[in-house]
């Protein structure tokens, strides 16, 4: 998988470079707008990630560039600005997925793939398996050691989404957003609330843990030694 | 700048109103003179002619019943009635010639105009003014007719008349001298005059610009309309002065409140740099630190977003949703903090409330005040949460028998960054009331509480059904 980031700011595109590099991606970087959107038409991506605000061609304009010549790479826009008219503006051009700056690598990393899957035509699979855990995602049905789990609605998506991203971190924000469609207070501990009730429920009578916390990150499920 | 404003008067208003006042009243003056005086002059010159005509009809008469002689005698008895400088009659016979004349020497060369003795020999009188080379003045003949072949002509001078005339000219020079003065005067001092209040209120605003941020100007003006710049004036003075004080509130509560998480950040980095530091402390500072941020990009949306709800340029969405649901989610989710502390949460909905409105911003407001509710409540409190619709009305209302708010406190609860005594012990960066209120007013509703310290809060939040 190949992905194209404009991005201007070098401290910012050398962590997600190497954030992206690590989950095997192989990046190409443009600093301006005008090498990126050279690279987005001439070169074959999977995913652009492109800044707004860039110099010599602004990241809107790269987008309407790639459209308007045929390029249907999915773009994931990033932006210092987080009015909804500017969202509204940059998907209505041909963006795919807005991220506003700052932004956790995690949630970057996640869009990324989801922009990739929806582009692959993937739906994930309909039974997500990791070591003994199993959840059966259309009859809402989860085993652990064969034993099953009751989980309550919301804990149900937050272990299917924990469980489709193994292996990833997900952020707090990731989960009241994405999982639970909730426009929050970051700071609330209501999402570590939640996880602590889900790992009283799967991860309580079992020696190997599943789901691990990444400080000050988020979360991650995955099996580990 | 300075320099123009010294120099060049010829852009103010007041000399621009004096020229224009006095230009106008010059020339109405000017006009009004210049028909009195035509009046006066023709009104003269015709009782002149009247004079002439009556004079050759007397002459008329004569000449049918005595003839030329007794013309002739006519003539020298009206000559010795009047000087003949002022007066000359002349005779002629029906070719010009001149069969009798008055003493001529005082009027210099007179030729004989046999045009206009032709003309009076058509029985039309010819009425002239003759220039005359000797005279100063001016005089006026008339040529008549006053028998078969016999014309007579009759001057007079006009000096009696110009004279007179030249009297109304000077008296209307001179006045109008006068009252084009006089108006340039009123002009201009009715200009200042009426200016004059305009600069008390230019120079207040000077003051103000140079830092004289509480002068107000005078509004004992006298004339309405500046009076009403002037109160105008103040009114946005006042505004500004709110805003500003409101900025400096602002920023003083940012200074500190972001300072303080950057100071941690700045401190935790230090430490880990000057310590021996073991890379799980590395990992410990790290996580910190990103605790920091988040916090810090909270507080910054936070205020974003109370600022521009307040300022009104917030979009509100308009999305079609079940408001028992919305309630219900929100206990769902707050529900682990509310189990941790034995709190049980309600919900009470009368039927399925169907609400059109910014779904996540109502959203946002609830989840604040919901979590309030939990944080203040005692250990196996209650929190309900009811909503009802009247009169075109949407009502929320978070209830809790919790610790309450003092009443010291309760003016301040909505205010930004205000932090009671009580809830320093709890987390929070003292917005959330902030910016449940600005959410709720950016939505046309409102939000109010009733408290009684000791026995809990009830935060009502009332929001316009959009039709």
């Amino acid at each position: 998988m190949r992905i194209l980031l404009v991005e201007d700011d070098t401290k910012i595109a050398d962590f997600v470079q190497k954030g992206l590099q690590e989950a095997g991606f192989a990046v190409d970087c443009a600093q301006d707008g005008e090498t990126g959107l050279h690279l987005a038409q001439t070169e074959p991506y999977d995913v652009a990630v492109i800044d707004i605000m860039l110099p010599l061609l602004d990241g809107l304009t790269i987008i309407e560039g790639m459209r308007s010549s045929g390029v249907k790479t999915p773009v994931l826009i990033l932006s210092a600005k987080r009015s909804v008219d500017d969202r509204v503006r940059g998907l209505r051009i041909g963006g795919d997925d807005y991220l506003t700056k700052p932004f956790a690598f995690s949630e970057l990393l996640a869009r990324v793939q989801a922009l990739i899957r929806r582009a692959t035509g993937s739906a994930g699979p309909s039974t997500l398996e990791v070591a003994d855990l199993v959840m059966d995602v259309y009859r809402r049905k989860v085993t652990r050691g064969g034993r099953e789990i009751y989980l309550q609605p919301l804990e149900f998506s937050l272990l299917e989404y924990l469980m489709r991203n193994t292996g990833q971190v997900v952020t707090k924000t990731m989960i009241m957003e994405h999982v639970w469609d909730y426009n929050f207070n970051p700071r609330t501990n209501v999402v570590e609330a939640r996880i602590c009730y889900l790992r009283d429920k799967v991860d309580k009578d079992f020696d190997r843990k599943l789901i691990h916390t990444v400080r000050g990150v988020g979360y991650v499920l995955e099996e580990r030694d | 700048m300075f320099s123009k404003r010294g120099i060049n008067i010829g852009d103010t208003l007041s000399f621009r109103l004096a020229v224009i006042y006095a230009g106008i009243f010059a020339l109405t003056s000017l006009l009004a003179f210049s028909v009195f005086y035509y009046r006066i002059h023709s009104l003269t010159m015709s009782q002149v002619d009247e004079e002439l005509i009556e004079e050759v009809g007397e002459f008329a008469e004569i000449s049918e019943e005595d003839g030329v002689e007794g013309v002739r005698g006519e003539m020298s008895l009206e000559i010795e009635e009047e000087d003949p400088k002022e007066i000359f009659l002349r005779l002629y016979s029906g070719d010009g010639k001149v069969l009798a004349s008055t003493d001529l020497s005082s009027w210099g060369d007179l030729p004989v105009d046999r045009e206009a003795i032709g003309s009076a020999l058509k029985r039309e009188n010819v009425l002239k003014t003759l220039k005359l080379p000797t005279r100063d003045y001016h005089a006026r003949t008339i040529f008549a007719s006053i028998g078969p072949e016999l014309v007579l002509q009759i001057g007079m001078t006009l000096e009696d008349a110009e004279d007179y005339l030249q009297i109304f000219r000077n008296l209307f020079i001179l006045l109008f001298l006068a009252v084009f003065l006089l108006s340039v005067f009123i002009g201009r001092y009715m200009g200042k005059k009426a200016l004059s209040d305009v600069e008390k209120v230019t120079h207040a605003a000077r003051e103000i610009s140079r830092g004289a941020h509480d002068m107000r100007v005078d509004v004992g003006l006298k004339y309405r309309e500046v009076r009403e710049l002037g109160e105008t004036f103040n009114r946005m003075l006042d505004e500004i002065h709110v805003l500003i004080e409101g900025m400096r509130e602002l920023t003083d509560n940012v200074a500190h409140d972001l300072r303080s998480p950057l100071t941690r950040i700045r401190g935790s980095a230090e430490m880990a740099l000057l310590k021996e530091t073991s890379p799980d402390g590395f990992r410990e500072m790290a996580a910190g630190i990103i605790d920091e941020c988040d916090n810090l990009i909270e507080i910054i949306n936070t205020m974003l977003d109370i600022t521009e709800s307040e300022a009104g340029i917030m979009d509100i969405a308009r999305d079609e949703f079940n408001v028992s649901d919305l309630l219900s989610d929100a206990c769902e989710i707050y529900r682990p903090l509310a189990d941790d502390k034995e709190v049980s949460i309600r919900v009470e909905v009368s039927g399925g409330l169907m609400f059109s409105g910014d779904r996540r911003k109502l959203q946002r407001v609830l989840a604040n005040l919901l979590e309030n509710a939990i944080k203040y409540s005692h250990q196996g409190g209650e929190v309900v949460l009811s909503a009802s619709i009247s009169e075109s009305v949407l009502h929320f209302e978070i209830r809790d028998n919790g610790i309450g708010i003092s009443e010291d406190d309760r003016p301040h609860i909505f205010d930004r960054f205000y932090r009671s005594e009580a809830s320093r012990c709890e987390s929070g960066i003292g917005l959330g009331l902030t910016l449940a209120k600005a959410f709720a007013e950016a939505m046309g509703g409102g939000i109010s509480v009733v408290s009684s310290p000791g026995a809990g809060s009830v935060f009502s939040v009332v929001l316009p059904i959009m039709v």
